[in-house]
């Protein structure tokens, strides 16, 4: 496959502050690629290296497979979707989208038919001589798109591009911004610290942490298989179960936590008696009022308390040795099955969890 | 609520209401009627109504030649002020380091922090025919005579945009400071070079400060008469000189203030036309 973007060990930092760790990255052509963490994560940093804003301290960085770093931004053809729109606010909607095109001296005809078909992409027609001003939040999301697309670059770079809108237009124009993406079949490159947003949206999600790449992967395998604790806390909702490896079969372990067994499966190899975590998904677990037959990893506990959300309730279940667990029931009743306090047994598939190496200690990055 | 709201706007206003009734409408309107009275040979002033100041200045070619005088002024120091202050205040804006961003201020605000007289003495200091400027140049041997600078049209200039400048450096800069530099990154981005960047985006969305600058120069120095005064002596054929002059030496109060009035009006009628010639030039650039 065509490789558009590429870094090859690229690191930066700002004054004593490193924020970016020789990062190694290749986006394919026509791909939508998300790179997903917390602020200050160095994904933004990242971005701006890409079209050209700031300049790595180490490292080449290749768009269309011409190294560009002594290029200036102006000549790298990238299209920026920024945070804020970043819309010129003296211009109408025709110059702004116009604009990249009346720099590159395009002719009079040809920008008209340019702009036009920008805008009917992005599904604007009819607005070319608004002012920015009389725009709403989402038009004017449409509008820094339709400006990007206009050039027709190399890449499309979005900056958490719908965190200004509401919640339910941010869901409508995700689905449209999917839709546009495969229809034009544009290389694109999306920041955002929205799980959600990058599971929905992306061929391949790239995980950053700290500056570095923490996991680069599909949606379904950064999901199914983390390969690290922060990979699985950012993405679902991972209860993490600290315990011993008891023993192995095949990549199957037998981890033992506290009084009782668990099974479950690794991607990298574990050590007979070495500390790991059980990564359950709050969303994998089962609850269920008498143990269930079927060969599945059971605990049982307490629940602590019930918080009732409509089409899924949410459940702490308090383990015996002290340890709590979330587990989310999705209820297709709408009707809750457990209440506080009641006893429970709590079940998943080993198939549904996985094992890390570590202990708690060895994971400063975990919230809970 | 609603009444509640005009009591306490209007209760924020009268202060403000009050002070400017008393101490400029009501003597402006004094001034006025002064302007239309006028003085005998004797110096005797009659209070009758009148227009013969303003046909004494209509037809005497004294005044025309300090209009004309000062419209070249303004013309000139406008013009430099602009061409020194927009480089200055885009980088003043644009400097990293906080520290040298404050000197910088520092820097551009002292002629407004300085007497107007201590000033333009040294002004005179560095221009008189004996003065730092001359004894450099005589001692170098680049020269064999004092070049005369002081009292000069060039003089009352260099002297005037000295006092100006900030007048047209602060509100260029604070409308440079407001403007989101994440847009000049945007139309980098989508291929405009640092000088298209600059002509397309930074500057008419600049415009504001640099009208706003623009008026308050061109008012200034259609109105200046101390620096000029001290630097060029009385003779300078400037509108405010002359003023000064009609009114403190002649002692024809009416005419002076019927200058006044035509200096205002004049003031009034030039900004107006150098906004609209401003805005011409940001829908061009734009």
């Amino acid at each position: 496959m065509d490789i558009d973007v590429e870094l090859r060990g690229v690191a930066m930092s700002y004054g004593a502050t490193p924020v970016l760790h020789s990062l190694d990255l290749e986006v394919y052509k026509g791909e939508f690629l998300s790179l997903l963490g917390p602020s200050g994560c160095g994904k933004t940093t990242t971005l701006n290296i890409i079209a050209g804003f700031l300049e790595p301290d180490r490292g080449t960085v290749t768009l269309g497979g011409r190294v560009v770093n002594e290029v200036p931004a102006y000549r790298r053809n990238t299209g920026m979707v920024f945070q804020s729109y970043a819309l010129f606010p003296h211009m109408s909607v025709f110059d702004n989208v116009a604009f990249g095109l009346k720099v590159r001296r395009v002719g009079g005809p040809d920008i008209a038919r340019r702009v036009r078909d920008a805008l009917a992409l992005v599904q604007l027609e009819g607005l070319e001589q608004r002012a920015i001003r009389q725009l709403s939040g989402g038009q004017q999301q449409r509008v820094a798109i339709a400006r990007a697309l206009a050039i027709d670059p190399l890449v499309l770079l979005m900056d958490e591009p719908l965190s200004n809108l509401d919640a339910q237009l941010r869901r409508q124009m995700r689905v449209e911004l999917r839709r546009l993406q495969r229809q034009v079949g544009i290389t694109t490159i999306f920041v955002t610290h929205d799980q959600e947003e990058a599971l929905t949206l992306s061929d391949r999600l790239v995980v950053m942490n700290r500056g570095r790449i923490e996991q680069a992967g599909t949606p379904i395998e950064l999901y199914r298989k983390p390969r690290t604790p922060f990979v699985a806390q950012f993405l679902g909702h991972p209860n993490f179960l600290f315990g011993t490896v008891a023993g192995r079969r095949g990549t199957e372990v037998t981890v033992q936590l506290g009084a009782q067994q668990v099974h479950a499966f690794y991607e990298s190899p574990v050590d007979h008696g070495a500390p790991v975590a059980v990564v359950l998904r709050a969303e994998s677990a089962a609850l269920h009022k008498t143990a269930p037959p079927a060969r599945v990893n059971t605990l049982r506990g307490t629940i602590a308390y019930a918080v009732y959300l409509g089409t899924s309730s949410e459940y702490e279940v308090m383990l015996a040795d002290g340890i709590r667990l979330r587990v989310i029931e999705q209820m297709a009743s709408g009707l809750p099955s457990f209440t506080e306090g009641e006893e429970v047994v709590v079940s998943w598939a080993p198939e549904d969890s996985i094992v890390l190496p570590g202990s708690r200690e060895s994971m400063p990055d975990l919230v809970s | 609520m609603s009444a509640r709201r005009h009591l306490a706007v209007a209760g924020l206003l009268a202060p403000a209401v009050v002070l400017l009734v008393l101490f400029f409408a009501i003597p402006s309107i004094d001034l006025f009627r002064l302007s239309l009275a006028h003085m005998d040979a004797q110096r005797a002033i009659h209070h009758d109504v009148s227009l013969v100041n303003y046909k004494n200045f209509a037809t005497n070619p004294y005044f025309h030649r300090m209009v004309w005088g000062s419209v070249k002024l303004t013309v000139a120091v406008t013009a430099l002020c602009l061409l020194l202050g927009y480089p200055a205040a885009y980088f003043m804006v644009r400097v990293r380091s906080t520290l040298s961003r404050t000197i910088l201020y520092a820097i551009v605000v002292s002629p407004l922090l300085i007497s107007v007289i201590v000033r333009s003495y040294g002004w005179v200091v560095l221009l008189a025919n004996n003065g730092v400027i001359n004894g450099t140049l005589l001692s170098l041997g680049l020269i064999d005579r004092p070049l005369r600078m002081l009292g000069t049209f060039g003089s009352v200039i260099v002297a005037t945009v000295h006092v100006l400048l900030p007048f047209m450096m602060l509100p260029i800069a604070s409308a440079l400071q407001s403007l989101d530099s994440v847009l000049e990154r945007a139309a980098q981005n989508l291929g405009a070079s640092p000088a298209q960047t600059f002509w397309r985006i930074t500057l008419p969305l600049s415009m504001p400060g640099v009208v706003a600058g623009t008026s308050l120069v061109i008012a200034l120095t259609l109105g200046i008469y101390i620096t000029p005064l001290l630097v060029a002596g009385p003779l300078q054929p400037l509108f405010a000189i002359g003023i000064y002059y009609v009114t403190l030496s002649q002692l024809d109060f009416p005419l002076g203030a019927a200058l006044s009035f035509v200096l205002l009006a004049f003031t009034l009628v030039v900004i107006a036309l150098a906004a609209r010639l401003l805005k011409a030039v940001k829908g061009s650039v734009a």
